[in-house]
């Protein structure tokens, strides 16, 4: 903990460097340093994260922007460090606050107009939903009945869960694409750490998680079906976003609506709960990892564009999204399904699976174009560091984690 | 370790068919036939000397489980078979596919592998997990084949099989967890589990899910589409052999939760789907499309013979695999010969194409009588099937009508394309190519002959039928 | 096992055959392997070893490879082989510079090996190999001459009632095959029947079998469909009209004297054990009226054909009639305590056998060389082919019963059968109809005789067949008188029948060699109604295929509109539709995302207030 925060106190500190030298050498120290912290404290997904910062800096000059993107690797850890040790909640606050800063400057990386436009809706609803969520928590630790319903609201705007998302799809699709992939990657991540981390303290409101199923059932569709006709690779990706945000809700809103309970796994039994938290978990990684590889290769002004060069390896980034086996995006939705497999046999347990099923089904569409979007463009091929690292990244921790499972039975 | 090694060959060696396709097509081709030798000796040892293969404890959830029996044997000696004779078919096609798209065919072959080592996996997995994986393996191998080689819409047609296949899929895998969730984690027929509990949740999600792969009376719309427009060894394979995984499943798995009397409307279902699917290959004027509708009608004969539910249907069903796929195999692979060789895949067009490449007319004769049951391998199925279909409904007679016209729209549709398309005047006055196609092609069709002789055919039937007596669900 | 040889020497030939681009070894080692098949039979017939011989060939189905040496099998096997071989060696040089002998030869081959299996097989799936071999054959060879040309057809170039009156030899293979799929579906599931009701289908255990008795009549019924198509029998005599678009070598050996026997031959063999099934007179009732139906369709139709092949078409499947009839008589008789007289109605198998493949191969030497299929157009051959004239008047006696012949002896026993029933039965409409019969049939016989060799135009360029043709035929001709002695000796039978048969010879002596060119404008209509085969094309190639492809189209219809249209039109549309509205919340404007986002807190307020 304190070796985060001093670190962030680092950064800060040596923000006067950026002006003397390429920032992204601060962004590569700082992210070599997070690694290190996270392998310290065991934390596999801070030393991912660390590494897809690390190969972001690697990539490419980014000015004084890397500075930014040293904040936001750093709040990211944070986040994460606070759900996992865990922490006071307070902290995970902060970190939210510091990444939607630092987003902020990225998103308007080239200074164009649109630049701009989507960094000023990002920090406008950003905000907006930031407050609700501080709000919301303290006053539901005072008490307040109602504060954990603020607290959703907040959740919702933050996430761009439908009617939550419209900036989602502008900030997209007119930002610059590499601080779409810090928004993506790292904004989303910090978010939803936060969002378990509260979950783990406040008490479960059935009342709040039916109203968060119902938006959520209905944000994923709405998104999916978007996305079938959305042209430009910024466009479908903020619709796939906006879904993939929606299944992680999807799967906690579950769990307080219908209450906690135990089932069993592979021979291992599992707090449902638990389990709803792997899935966030997992598919904060998938959008995170897949999106930061799409949107790192491009290097035109806006994702509006089209890509002037191909890149292959994100085909399995788009895989992954898309939920094939055995890349890292199944994993997630399998276990919403299995998670949901609790309940049975109630037949709301049916329907919301059966729901689940459809719109992954659904998006086959969209994810397809994205393929010929990115794969199709022109060739030399363009791929980077890190559409490497993450397209591995998709594949491998994909590929670990059913030997994880099968780890798991064998120590029983 | 020797299952999972032959799966693994052709995986791995599809990588080297990938860097030998940039220099030599038929390497790349020899390397692909060469890489299922392994699965094709497993699989001919078990089914001719009923023997069985197990690797892994089948204790808890382990995932790299196997099992080959005679009844999934057979399965798995069709997808050799096949996958080596349309391996050596596939150059001349490749290289003329390759010349009209400008791209060379080194994609096709690192696919090929994974493909074909992803359905032989599915069908000796024992772990429901891994059947799953295996089946998605074979399913994304094949989506880049129709992507990059494919014709018409290539892109419209990929969604369309993505989407299908995977909602397919999404269904078993779903069933396939609820059976997890109460401690099945095994294909039941490979552990001889006997009939597990009546469920209808799970059944109906593997049935759909399954039937959707078989592409089934009703949610068949994706297969004309997609067998047509998908390059043609491709469409050798996907039509005879991937379908069919759909059926395997339901016979090794679904069965063992069907809730009881479900069987008799399953069995209404499957004449039905058998009979459209000829009704509707009669008229196409799209010879892989008259191809891929027969599939829907033959896929409804497999569908009979599992849901007879005795031990003599899903003998049936497994013989109907192997003959289905070998004479749709050589019906496909002369639609091949056809668009390298005359450039289209018109029925209008052809005729009297006889006196052009006689031999191929000869092996797609026999293609057919394969599909329609007469003197060949596809005969034993019939009559087993049909021993299967006596041994359901007894002395009802009324059913054997629907049964005998059900056979009858078979004959129509191939004894009427063979004249369309071989008889008439002659309207080319050049020969068909002989090439390595053309010998690939006859040679699957001799083997389609070959097992309807004692020996094989005896071994083929007796062998499964003994073990089904003994691992089947009706126990 | 000699019996192995016979059987499959001819296939052994034929896959050889492949092998060669020569046609001159083709129809050589054919020949060849037909002659050996013909002396392994003569071997088996005259050493006589009755008894069951074979292997397992599929338990779980109850299938053997087993082979059955009796008093049916031994004679039956002798004939068919020696047929096979005489009209192999006529066809070696009849279908000399033919465009297709790869297809010929290794198909026939393939069919005599077929045959044999029918003939000598005991197990009725071995059966069924050589069962589905035989239609295969069949279809092949009436399909021989692909290309279509106009020459090879049946009939001319003629619409009635919309419906084509032609048929090219690739339409005339279809409408056979298809006609005997119809029967065979039937068949396969009546022996699949016996298998599950009774264990077993090998012929000798299904007659000890228990559950024999309480078969039921159904699956016979069903079984006798096989059998019913495959011969010919009336509804389904259409294909085998046509089925005269293949070489005449193969008219005579498939369509005449052997495969079309194959059903009446089942059906033979298999009456010593129906009769023991309860209810089985139904059966042999229906079979004995079927029989005499098409003996009297079929025998109108030979009287007024215009063509060669297609009279005596006409005439093999008159005598199925005659012989399914005197078989279902036989049955019937056996169920009344009579022994079983199934020889009377063998021996006409052999009778016509004899005679029909005779007549056919020589009236195809005089296609031949007349180079027309049509009666009349060329005539007066007799003096210019008097080895062949010759044959063909010996042969269409027998063929037509005239006394001494071996036709008369035999058809005449058969009929005894069916006398019987009608005495047994009271049927007084029987005998009439038979008098009737026996007086038809030699009337067409003597006009074919009459308009070919006798009558006619003047024929042009005109020899005789060559040696290697005739001499198979002229053989058989004169086997005709020979059996006829032969058979004479045991038996020759004197009854009332002979009367009808003598007065119509006279009848068709005089209207057809005395005084040709009588004709009747009254009788005319009768004639169109004959001449038009009872319109029965117009089920076969008119209703039937329109009901077939109505319904083809019909299910198209659902396919394309239901669906494909459901599926890729309807929901893609409305799913692209509802996108593109979806997506314009996406304005670009922050008010009203404000907004939205206003509505969706009163929403959420209003689903928490639930």
């Amino acid at each position: 903990m304190i070796e985060i925060v001093t670190l962030i106190l680092a950064i800060s500190l040596a923000a006067p460097l950026a002006l003397k030298i390429d920032s992204r050498y601060i962004a590569i120290v700082t992210s070599v340093a997070l690694a290190s912290a996270s392998v310290y404290y065991n934390m596999p997904i801070g030393v991912l994260v660390s590494l897809l910062a690390l190969a972001m800096a690697l990539d490419k000059s980014m000015g004084v922007f890397g500075l930014a993107l040293s904040f936001s690797t750093a709040a990211t850890v944070l986040a994460i460090y606070v759900y996992y040790a865990p922490a006071p909640v307070t902290y995970a606050l902060v970190a939210l606050a510091l990444v939607t800063a630092s987003v902020y400057g990225m998103l308007a990386m080239g200074k164009t107009r649109e630049n701009v436009e989507s960094a000023v809706k990002y920090v406008v609803f950003s905000g907006i939903g930031k407050v609700l969520i501080v709000v919301g928590y303290f006053s539901t630790l005072a008490g307040v009945a109602e504060g954990i319903y603020i607290t959703l609201l907040g959740f919702m705007i933050e996430l761009g869960i439908v009617p939550f998302h419209a900036w989602v799809v502008d900030t997209y699709a007119l930002g610059a694409p590499r601080g779409v992939a810090a928004l993506a990657a790292f904004s989303k991540m910090t978010t939803l750490f936060l969002l378990l981390a509260i979950v783990r303290t406040v008490p479960p409101s059935a009342q709040v998680g039916f109203v968060a199923v119902v938006i959520s059932l209905a944000s994923m569709l709405v998104a999916n079906v978007a996305g079938l006709t959305a042209k430009t690779l910024g466009r479908v990706m903020a619709y796939s976003s906006i879904a993939h945000m929606s299944y992680a809700l999807a799967a906690v809103a579950v769990v307080w609506w219908l209450g906690d309970k135990s089932t069993s796994l592979f021979g291992h039994t599992w707090r449902v709960l638990d389990l709803a938290a792997l899935v966030i978990v997992l598919e904060a990684l998938t959008t995170g990892v897949a999106k930061a590889g799409i949107f790192s290769y491009l290097t035109t002004n806006t994702s509006d564009a089209s890509p002037p060069r191909r890149s292959v390896l994100n085909v399995l980034n788009v895989f992954s999204l898309l939920g094939l086996p055995p890349l890292l995006g199944f994993w997630p939705k399998l276990f919403l399904i299995y998670l949901l497999l609790a309940y049975l046999p109630a037949p709301i347990a049916i329907f919301i699976i059966a729901w689940v099923v459809v719109n992954s089904a659904l998006a086959t569409p969209y994810y397809l174009r994205t393929l010929r979007i990115v794969a199709e463009a022109p060739a030399p091929n363009a791929d980077n560091i890190t559409s490497t690292y993450t397209a591995l990244t998709s594949t491998l921790i994909g590929l670990l984690i059913p030997l994880a499972f099968i780890y798991l039975i064998g120590t029983l | 370790m020797i299952i999972l090694a032959s799966i693994l060959t052709p995986m791995a060696l599809s990588l080297v068919a990938y860097v030998a396709a940039k220099r030599s097509t038929t390497l790349a081709g020899f390397i692909s036939a060469i890489a299922l030798l392994p699965i094709l000796i497993i699989s001919s040892y078990v089914v001719l000397s009923a023997g069985s293969l197990s690797e892994g404890t089948f204790r808890d959830f382990e995932i790299l489980a196997f099992r080959v029996i005679p009844f999934n044997g057979i399965f798995l000696l069709t997808v050799a078979l096949v996958g080596f004779f349309v391996a050596l078919f596939s150059p001349p096609y490749m290289e003329h596919r390759s010349e009209e798209l400008g791209r060379d065919s080194s994609l096709f072959y690192l696919t090929y592998g994974f493909f074909l080592g992803g359905l032989a996996g599915s069908f000796v997995a024992a772990n429901l997990i891994s059947v799953y994986i295996f089946i998605e393996i074979a399913l994304i191998a094949s989506l880049f084949q129709v992507l990059y080689y494919g014709y018409g819409d290539r892109v419209r047609i990929t969604v369309m099989y993505l989407v299908w296949s995977h909602l397919g899929a999404f269904l078993i895998l779903a069933g396939f967890l609820l059976l997890a969730a109460k401690g099945v984690y095994y294909v039941p027929l490979l552990v001889e589990s006997g009939y597990l509990y009546q469920d209808v949740l799970i059944f109906l999600l593997i049935l759909v899910g399954a039937l959707i792969k078989m592409a089934t009376l009703g949610v068949h719309m994706w297969l004309p589409y997609v067998h047509a427009e998908a390059p043609t060894p491709l469409s050798a394979l996907l039509s005879p052999v991937l379908v069919g995984v759909g059926g395997y499943i339901i016979a090794a798995v679904g069965m063992y939760t069907v809730p009881a009397g479900w069987t008799q409307w399953l069995v209404y279902y499957s004449i039905a789907t058998a009979i459209y699917g000829g009704l509707m290959a009669f008229l196409q004027q799209d010879i892989k499309r008259l191809f891929a509708y027969s599939t829907v009608s033959q896929m409804g004969y497999m569908l009979l013979g599992i849901s007879l539910f005795n031990t003599l249907g899903f003998t049936a069903a497994a013989l109907l695999y192997l003959s289905h796929g070998l004479g749709k195999a050589v019906l496909f692979m002369t639609a091949g010969y056809f668009i390298t060789h005359l450039h289209t895949r018109d029925v209008k067009k052809m005729g009297g194409l006889y006196g052009w490449r006689p031999e191929l007319a000869g092996a797609a004769i026999v293609g057919f009588l394969n599909l329609a049951g007469i003197l060949s391998v596809g005969m034993v199925s019939e009559i087993v099937l049909t021993v299967a279909y006596a041994n359901h409904f007894g002395s009802d007679f009324a059913w054997y009508v629907p049964y005998a016209f059900m056979l009858l729209v078979t004959a129509v549709y191939a004894f009427n394309t063979v004249r369309i398309v071989f008889f008439g005047p002659h309207k080319r006055e050049d020969k068909g190519a002989v090439d390595m196609a053309l010998v690939s092609i006859v040679a699957t069709a001799f083997v389609s002959l070959l097992f309807f002789i004692p020996p094989f055919s005896t071994a083929l039937v007796d062998n499964v039928y003994r073990f089904l007596e003994v691992v089947g669900p009706w126990r | 096992m000699e019996v192995a040889l016979a059987i499959f020497l001819p296939l052994a030939a034929s896959i050889a055959s492949l092998f060669s681009r020569s046609e001159k070894f083709k129809a050589w080692s054919v020949t060849l392997g037909t002659f050996l098949s013909a002396i392994a039979a003569t071997y088996l017939y005259l050493s006589k070893t009755p008894g069951v011989y074979g292997f397992d060939w599929i338990q779980s189905i109850g299938a053997k490879v087993e082979f059955r040496l009796d008093h049916f099998s031994l004679p039956m096997g002798t004939l068919v082989a020696w047929l096979v071989a005489a009209i192999s060696l006529y066809s070696v040089k009849y279908m000399e510079g033919d465009y297709r002998p790869g297809w010929y030869w290794f198909f026939f081959g393939f069919f005599a090996t077929s045959m044999m299996i029918i003939v000598y097989a005991e197990n009725l799936w071995f059966l069924l190999v050589g069962w589905e071999g035989v239609g295969l054959a069949s279809w092949a060879l009436i399909g021989h001459w692909y290309r279509d040309e106009e020459d090879k057809w049946v009939g001319r170039e003629e619409k009635v009632a919309g419906v084509p009156y032609w048929w090219t030899p690739s339409v005339a293979g279809l409408r056979a095959v298809l006609t005997v799929r119809f029967g065979d579906a039937f068949f396969l599931v009546a022996i699949a029947l016996f298998y599950i009701m009774l264990g077993t289908v090998s012929l000798g255990e299904m007659t000890h079998a228990g559950a024999l008795k309480t078969l039921g009549v159904v699956p016979l019924l069903f079984f006798a469909l096989g059998p019913f198509t495959k011969s010919a029998q009336f509804p389904f005599h259409e294909w085998l009209l046509t089925a005269m678009t293949g070489p005449t070598s193969v008219s005579a050996l498939i369509h005449a004297a052997t495969m079309v026997k194959a059903g009446v031959y089942v059906l033979i063999i298999t009456t010593p054990i129906f009769v023991l099934v309860h209810g089985s007179q139904l059966y042999f009732m229906v079979v004995t009226a079927l029989g005499l139906a098409t003996a009297i369709t079929a025998t109108i139709i030979a009287l007024t054909s215009m063509e060669y092949k297609l009279v005596l078409a006409g005439s093999t499947a008159a005598n199925l009639g005659i012989i399914a009839a005197a078989t279902g008589a036989a049955g019937l008789l056996g169920l009344h305590g009579h022994e079983l007289p199934l020889s009377l109605a063998f021996l006409h198998i052999a009778g016509h056998a004899v005679s029909k493949a005779s007549l056919f191969m020589g009236f195809g030497a005089v296609i031949h060389e007349t180079a027309t299929r049509f009666i009349g157009e060329v005539g007066k051959l007799w003096r210019h082919m008097k080895t062949t004239g010759v044959a063909m008047a010996l042969s269409m006696l027998s063929l037509v019963g005239v006394p001494p012949f071996v036709g008369y002896i035999t058809k005449e026993l058969a009929l005894e059968n069916v006398f019987e029933v009608g005495h047994l039965y009271h049927l007084d409409l029987l005998t009439p109809l038979l008098y009737l019969l026996l007086f038809t049939t030699p009337i067409y016989g003597m006009r074919l005789i009459g308009l070919t060799f006798i009558h006619g135009g003047e024929p042009g360029e005109v020899h005789e067949a060559p040696v290697l043709m005739w001499i198979p035929y002229t053989a058989l001709a004169v086997a005709t008188v020979a059996l006829g002695g032969y058979l004479a000796i045991y038996k020759f039978p004197l009854t009332d029948a002979l009367v009808a048969l003598l007065a119509g010879l006279a009848v068709g002596f005089a209207l057809y060699i005395a005084r040709p060119g009588v004709q009747s404008k009254t009788l005319r209509p009768l004639w169109l109604l004959a001449y038009r085969r009872f319109y029965m094309p117009l089920l076969y190639d008119g209703a039937f295929p329109t009901l077939y492809s109505w319904l083809s189209r019909a299910t198209r219809v659902v396919d394309n509109r239901l669906f494909d249209g459901l599926y890729h039109n309807a929901i893609p549309t409305a799913f692209a539709v509802l996108s593109i509205q979806v997506r314009k919340f996406a304005s670009g404007n922050v008010n009203v995302y404000l907004l939205y986002a206003l509505i969706g807190i009163l929403v959420t307020m209003l689903l928490l207030m639930l």
